[in-house]
């Protein structure tokens, strides 16, 4: 009985405690279990991707060879546009130099692997990456995919960081419509959803909502979507989606409009974080 | 110590596997609740100290690798496995309707108590609808995950022979 007791009250304080660590506290022990933990997140990612990688290759070998041929000449127009655009780019800053506007400097991208999805209580949509403080990743800094934006950077280890996701509804990013300027703020639903409606999201369906748009201006589906930069949390020019259905609020001062995110965020398993 | 070391590992791979397996937006994104699985086996099979152990240490683990504030998931899984231990006399702990039925039950009140607890605390603002599939889900999903669990324990402790010696323990 006396075991119980102790063992109850000894819990009972621990839990007190923990509810009232100090933040600087809080985040080193949690530095800490991430820190333990990630290790054996990345080997469990790359074995699960190297497994998938070879029974996708058993069953598919003509199909493989094919996809690679594909591939290569993939790469190669795509280096023949990079030269290009490179072109364009030296072109483009001597024109700013003449007219004397200031050279935009690049993003540096920093490539990241994705090691786990999802937080692990299901609350809230994110993703882990196998870069940290180490590599120069710091809180709040936009990740993005090749097809657009992926969230932002909600926690930072050493060794890893935490996304959260755009179809979160606790991320919030201020876009701007690219065909008339109106700008909105975008809030995730929580569905991850590129487009096409796969037979696991059956229930509640419901893209992002891009809110806040001025009735000035006439929105249309399929019209692309970007960042706005507003706000200082995501840089300017990034692709979010396309919009969707576009209704008026049911106050009438604004308009709402669907977006559907461009990255595949469900299937993603690099990402760019974007530093700068 | 052995034993510490064990429940110690068996909780760290319970995480791993957690983390690995994906939710279902038709589930409102529940994951597979293992880490509570464990903690039930725990309360069903072993002495109290080790069921509160078992208990603070999983949803210390939980809470550190997700976004939930430190402490919540602690006290929710210290209270299921209290309630779960306290009525262990009454089941039969090893069957597996015993699983299923404390698996649906725990999964589903824990997930309950952590949406009130979040949303009080300002920390989600996901709408009624979303966090209902959700939370019915992970009952669901607790009905198909802690028997499997409860399966894998038993084999383990089995195959270490630290079954019985625990079993003894808790007659005595």
């Amino acid at each position: 009985m006396r075991e119980k007791r102790f063992v109850f009250w000894l819990i009972a304080l621990l839990i007190v405690a923990m509810l009232n660590l100090p933040l600087p506290a809080t985040w080193a022990l949690r530095a800490g279990m991430h820190g333990s933990i990630v290790p054996f997140q990345n080997m469990m990612s790359l074995v699960a991707f190297r497994m998938q990688s070879i029974f996708s290759g058993l069953g598919h070998s003509t199909k493989v060879v094919l996809e690679k041929r594909e591939l290569e000449v993939k790469i190669a127009e795509l280096r023949g546009r990079l030269l290009q655009l490179e072109q364009f780019e030296s072109e483009n800053r001597t024109l700013r130099r003449q007219l004397g506007f200031s050279v935009l400097s690049p993003r540096d991208l920093l490539l990241s692997e994705v090691v786990s999805r999802g937080d692990i209580s299901g609350w809230w949509h994110t993703l882990r990456i196998n870069h940290g403080s180490n590599a120069g990743v710091q809180l709040g800094m936009a990740v993005i995919s090749t097809d657009g934006l992926v969230g932002r950077i909600a926690s930072v280890t050493k060794y890893s960081s935490d996304v959260l996701l755009i179809i979160d509804p606790g991320c919030k990013v201020a876009c701007k419509v690219m065909r008339n300027g109106a700008f909105g703020i975008m809030q995730g639903s929580g569905i991850a959803m590129n487009g096409t409606v796969s037979l696991e999201m059956l229930a509640s369906v419901k893209p992002a909502i891009l809110d806040y748009v001025s009735t000035k201006h006439e929105l249309q589906p399929r019209d692309v979507v970007h960042t706005s930069g507003l706000g200082n949390i995501f840089p300017e020019g990034l692709p979010v989606g396309r919009l969707g259905a576009v209704k008026m609020d049911s106050s009438g001062l604004y308009q709402q409009a669907e977006v559907i995110p461009s990255a595949d965020i469900d299937r993603i398993k690099y990402v760019f974080v974007v530093i700068e | 110590m052995y034993f510490m070391i064990l429940m110690i590992m068996v909780m760290i791979g319970a995480t791993l596997l957690q983390a690995l397996l994906p939710g279902f937006a038709v589930l409102g994104h529940a994951r597979f609740p293992v880490l509570l699985g464990v903690v039930l086996y725990y309360a069903l099979h072993h002495k109290l100290w080790i069921v509160i152990a078992a208990a603070f240490t999983a949803g210390m683990l939980q809470d550190g690798l997700g976004f939930v504030p430190l402490g919540y998931s602690s006290i929710l899984f210290c209270i299921v496995a209290l309630v779960a231990a306290r009525y262990r006399q009454l089941v039969l702990s090893d069957a597996a309707i015993t699983a299923i039925f404390f698996g649906g039950i725990a999964s589903f009140m824990v997930s309950f108590a952590l949406y009130l607890l979040l949303k009080t605390g300002g920390y989600i603002s996901c709408s009624g609808t979303t966090a209902l599939v959700r939370i019915l889900g992970s009952g669901l999903l607790g009905t198909i995950t802690v028997p499997v669990v409860f399966i894998c324990m038993k084999h383990l402790y089995l195959a270490l022979d630290l079954q019985e010696k625990e079993d003894s323990n808790v007659r005595a």
